[in-house]
């Protein structure tokens, strides 16, 4: 995400604010992701978010329950997300101030 | 689920050992219960062939440099193979051409023969100097015993190779009690033999290929032989893009002066310049130089991201 930081609909963003809610496996986090942001992940486009964030120790799996194993998120994935975070904001802080909205309510729907 | 486990195949045996059951649960979970729909297959194949990718640091940037130079060389040395093949043919092809062209019409040609003659040179001389640079790493491989990890493909290389020399000398020497008219397509038999030959070389250029990508594998790159690797592989992509480019010129260059020369070679006949073997070798080397530009992509995304090659 170092690289692409600040896109707030790539996968990797969109599975860690998941987790940022508590651990889940695959099928929960698409449903969660698909509900909090509209966006539809595909278990290749999932797991390949998996595998990314797994692979730099941003989320680690925790014991299956039966075959569905969930992740949670580590202390650096929380360290990144916020990152990214701020990034986004400064983003909407700029365009809504450019475009004269004033201050956009960030809370969630 | 048994038969969905195909969807598995696309993606690496490493990857399919830790995410693969978990990812069918995935898939039963979406699917409901039925048959995972086709786009589903589809996204699926697709995800499995870019997990590939990456797993050979062919796509992303999550690899460090150095391994997506490997890459970048690796995919640049597959396309001077290809170009390799495709200009073994364009030298058959055009072995008499001067013949049938007039001294004033030869100059383009004749330039455009030349380029891809000396860039062949370079090229094949890039590639000794990356295997020359790369020696005390293949001596440390050999020491630390993993010859044997690139035994096979080394060996098949080399047998496909002494198989090829011999059938070279007997050819020649068969060539040589044949009449010009019978080299050229009246004797059935050697024609055979000369497509099999050819064939054969074919499958020892591609032989040494896979070997050499085997053997690379098993390498410890010191940062002298990235950049070696580096070098090699940006002067290969420079001359098999350049060598597709003169085969394109030196064959409209003809087909317009001379297009006899593609066809019966007996001048002044009227003949079409759509020559099939020329137009393969033709296609086969602006593929070999689409994909060498694809591995030259990957060469600058890494220099990009700072190699160190201290």
């Amino acid at each position: 995400m170092t690289e692409k930081r600040g896109r707030n609909n790539e996968p990797t963003v969109l599975v860690l604010t998941s987790l940022a809610a508590g651990a889940k496996h695959g099928h929960a986090l698409a449903r969660d992701i698909e509900q909090f942001a509209g966006v539809h992940l595909g278990p290749g486009s999932l797991y390949g978010a998996i595998t990314r964030l797994e692979e730099r120790g941003l989320i680690a799996p925790l014991p299956a329950d039966d075959r569905r194993r969930p992740y949670e998120i580590t202390a650096a994935g929380r360290a990144e997300l916020a990152a990214a975070m701020q990034s986004m904001a400064r983003v909407v802080a700029t365009g809504s101030t450019r475009l004269g909205l004033g201050a956009i309510d960030l809370r969630p729907t | 689920m048994n038969g969905d486990r195909g969807i598995l195949r696309w993606y690496p045996a490493r990857w399919r050992e830790r995410y693969g059951s978990e990812l069918l649960a995935m898939v039963e979970d979406v699917s409901e219960g039925h048959a995972p729909s086709r786009s589903l297959r589809r996204s699926l194949q697709l995800a499995g062939l870019k997990e590939r990718l990456r797993e050979h640091a062919l796509v992303g940037r999550d690899r460090p440099p150095a391994d997506r130079v490997r890459a970048g060389a690796r995919v640049i040395l597959v396309a001077w193979a290809a170009l390799v093949v495709a200009g073994c043919g364009f030298a058959k092809f055009t072995e008499h051409w001067q013949v049938g062209v007039s001294v004033r019409d030869r100059f383009v040609p004749d330039l455009m023969y030349g380029i891809v003659v000396v860039l062949a040179v370079l090229g094949a001389l890039a590639v000794l100097g990356v295997v020359a640079t790369a020696l005390p790493s293949l001596r440390g491989a050999l020491a630390a015993g993993r010859w044997r990890l690139a035994r096979r493909p080394v060996l098949a290389a080399c047998g496909l190779t002494v198989v090829a020399v011999a059938s070279t000398a007997g050819l020649a020497a068969w060539a040589h009690h044949l009449t010009n008219a019978q080299r050229n397509g009246a004797s059935l038999v050697y024609s055979g033999a000369f497509i099999s030959w050819a064939l054969l070389v074919v499958a020892m250029v591609v032989a040494w290929t896979i070997a050499a990508v085997a053997v690379e594998r098993h390498v410890d790159m010191s940062p002298r032989l990235v950049r070696a690797v580096g070098i090699g592989a940006s002067v290969l992509v420079v001359c098999t893009v350049a060598i597709a480019g003169a085969i394109l010129v030196w064959w409209i260059a003809v087909a317009r002066t001379a297009p006899w020369v593609l066809g019966s070679n007996q001048l002044g006949t009227p003949a079409s310049p759509w020559a099939w073997p020329l137009a393969g070798e033709a296609a086969v080397a602006v593929v070999a130089a689409v994909i060498a530009l694809l591995g030259a992509t990957r060469l600058v995304s890494a220099a990009r991201s700072g190699i160190r090659t201290r």
